[in-house]
């Protein structure tokens, strides 16, 4: 295994490292009520790599170092977002109604994409299920920087992202001193970088897990504060990657995502009880002492 | 008091989406080191009017000057959870690393209440401090949406004093306060600074 571990490190690193950055950034997508929405776009990232696919030339081979499945993703993601901003402003139908319609018009176009030219259909799987296997090249490179610069993002503007994702969550987006924030723009243009690229990259699945796992489990541990959730998030998901790529690579019949996303849960539910077991008993400690 | 103006409003109307006229020939200015409090009753208009002033809408006739960009608004809170697990203290931190030198905040809120998680304040606590949180970002304009409500007693009157000392004790620049609220009869004893009433 260790032979292995030396052929895919780059690959488990920087799988691990946009594991991280998904965790913080999907605490703070779902601080802002925006799950849904994130689903959503990553849909649309997912139908634009497909695109991307078809417009280098519908070969798998040459998609791999072309720059348009990438491309084909923020684009698709960005129009997206922008569409379903203005949609869900217009408050004709519930949040949830708009978004899912959305969805699942995406959903059909990509799968209109494989019926049109089936050569893509491996490609579509590798698009929802991703490969962290596999990454290695462009895709390597890009999904590595991207999620670098992500995590510098998160690490100097803590507390104006918090801020901001407070305001939005308690006010709502009428709130007028979001509504004129250049860091609302400046944190949407990174939210859908870092979901296209880690979507083309390691696909769907793992998106979304390592977006919303950690930080929903870890929500039900409601006595730790910002900077400790945050930090769970991270570790969780970057340990799930590390244990489970690992883990795929001994027992091969073993799929990698699903393997991450099984112990990221199971990790998230371990740390979420041992947090909230050392809380009760040091409460109860100082309770005694009083 | 300065006589330069925070904002001010001429011949304003608007009405709501299905032509009910709220309001006409509505004319006033909030000056620093005054309190305009807009009442009246139940849909009247009061955060229609907010929304017109604070940029939110453009549906009226008339004018609307806004004479700083420096404004901090407190609207009617919807008793949201957050997300992510915040005490008090951290959310006034994210205004002002110098919260423990703000008097105001000391006198909204004590050392215990800070250490409180926002998701299990009490509806009273978590409206103090999104009040200190205003306080700390040093407006020159506060608009307030019934601020009062769900509040007891001696909350009130806590509230009442710390934005009078607020805007008395301010040395860098005079701030206004406007206040929106179904309360009638504001006195000016209340707050300790000139207070004129807008009746919708």
């Amino acid at each position: 295994m260790m032979e292995l571990l030396e052929v895919y490190y780059s690959a488990i690193l920087v799988g691990a490292l946009m594991a991280a950055v998904l965790s913080i950034l999907g605490a703070h997508l779902a601080s802002r009520d925006k799950a849904l929405q994130s689903l959503t776009i990553s849909q649309a990232a997912t139908t634009g790599v497909l695109a991307g696919v078809v417009l280098s030339g519908g070969e798998l081979v040459d998609a791999l170092d072309s720059y348009l499945p990438p491309l084909g993703a923020l684009v698709f993601a960005t129009l997206v977002f922008g569409l379903s901003e203005k949609a869900l402003s217009l408050k004709r139908s519930g949040r949830g109604n708009v978004l899912i319609a959305v969805f699942t018009s995406l959903l059909a176009l990509g799968y209109g994409i494989i019926a049109y030219f089936p050569q893509l259909e491996s490609h579509m799987a590798q698009a929802f299920f991703g490969d962290l296997v596999t990454l290695s090249g462009a895709e390597l490179w890009t999904t590595g920087i991207v999620a670098g610069f992500g995590i510098l993002f998160f690490l100097f503007r803590t507390r104006t992202i918090l801020d901001e994702s407070f305001s939005l969550a308690i006010f709502g987006p009428n709130d007028v001193l979001s509504k004129s924030s250049t860091s609302a723009f400046t944190f949407n243009a990174m939210a859908l970088l870092i979901i296209s690229v880690s979507v083309y990259g390691l696909g769907l699945l793992y998106t979304i897990a390592a977006l919303f796992i950690p930080t929903v489990v870890f929500s039900f541990v409601s006595r730790s504060n910002a900077r400790t959730h945050l930090a769970y998030c991270a570790s969780v998901s970057t340990i799930a990657t590390i244990v489970g790529f690992s883990l795929s690579l001994t027992a091969t019949r073993v799929p990698t995502v699903p393997a991450i996303v099984a112990i990221m849960l199971l990790a998230s539910l371990l740390g979420a009880f041992v947090s909230r077991t050392y809380v009760t008993i040091r409460s109860s400690h100082c309770k005694h002492r009083h | 008091m300065t006589t330069s103006a925070l904002i001010s409003t001429q011949n304003l109307a608007f009405a709501t989406p299905d032509g009910r006229v709220l309001a006409e020939n509505l004319s006033f200015t909030v000056h620093p080191g005054e309190a305009v409090v807009i009442s009246g009753g139940n849909g009247s208009g009061k955060s229609t009017l907010l929304r017109l002033l604070l940029g939110m809408s453009s549906e009226f006739t008339g004018f609307i000057d806004r004479y700083t960009d420096s404004v901090g608004y407190l609207p009617q809170l919807q008793d949201n959870e957050f997300h992510i697990p915040l005490r008090l203290r951290d959310i006034l931190w994210m205004s002002s690393p110098q919260l423990e030198e703000s008097k105001i905040c000391q006198k909204l809120l004590t050392e215990d209440q800070l250490d409180l998680n926002w998701n299990q304040a009490s509806g009273g606590e978590r409206k103090r401090t999104l009040i200190a949180r205003i306080f700390l970002q040093e407006p020159k304009l506060i608009v307030l949406d019934e601020p009062f409500n769900h509040l007891d007693q001696s909350s009130r009157k806590l509230m009442i004093e710390c934005l009078g000392d607020y805007v008395v004790n301010r040395v860098s620049h005079e701030p206004g306060l406007l206040i929106v609220t179904h309360e009638n009869h504001f006195q000016e004893r209340e707050f300790h600074l000139p207070v004129r009433e807008v009746r919708l």
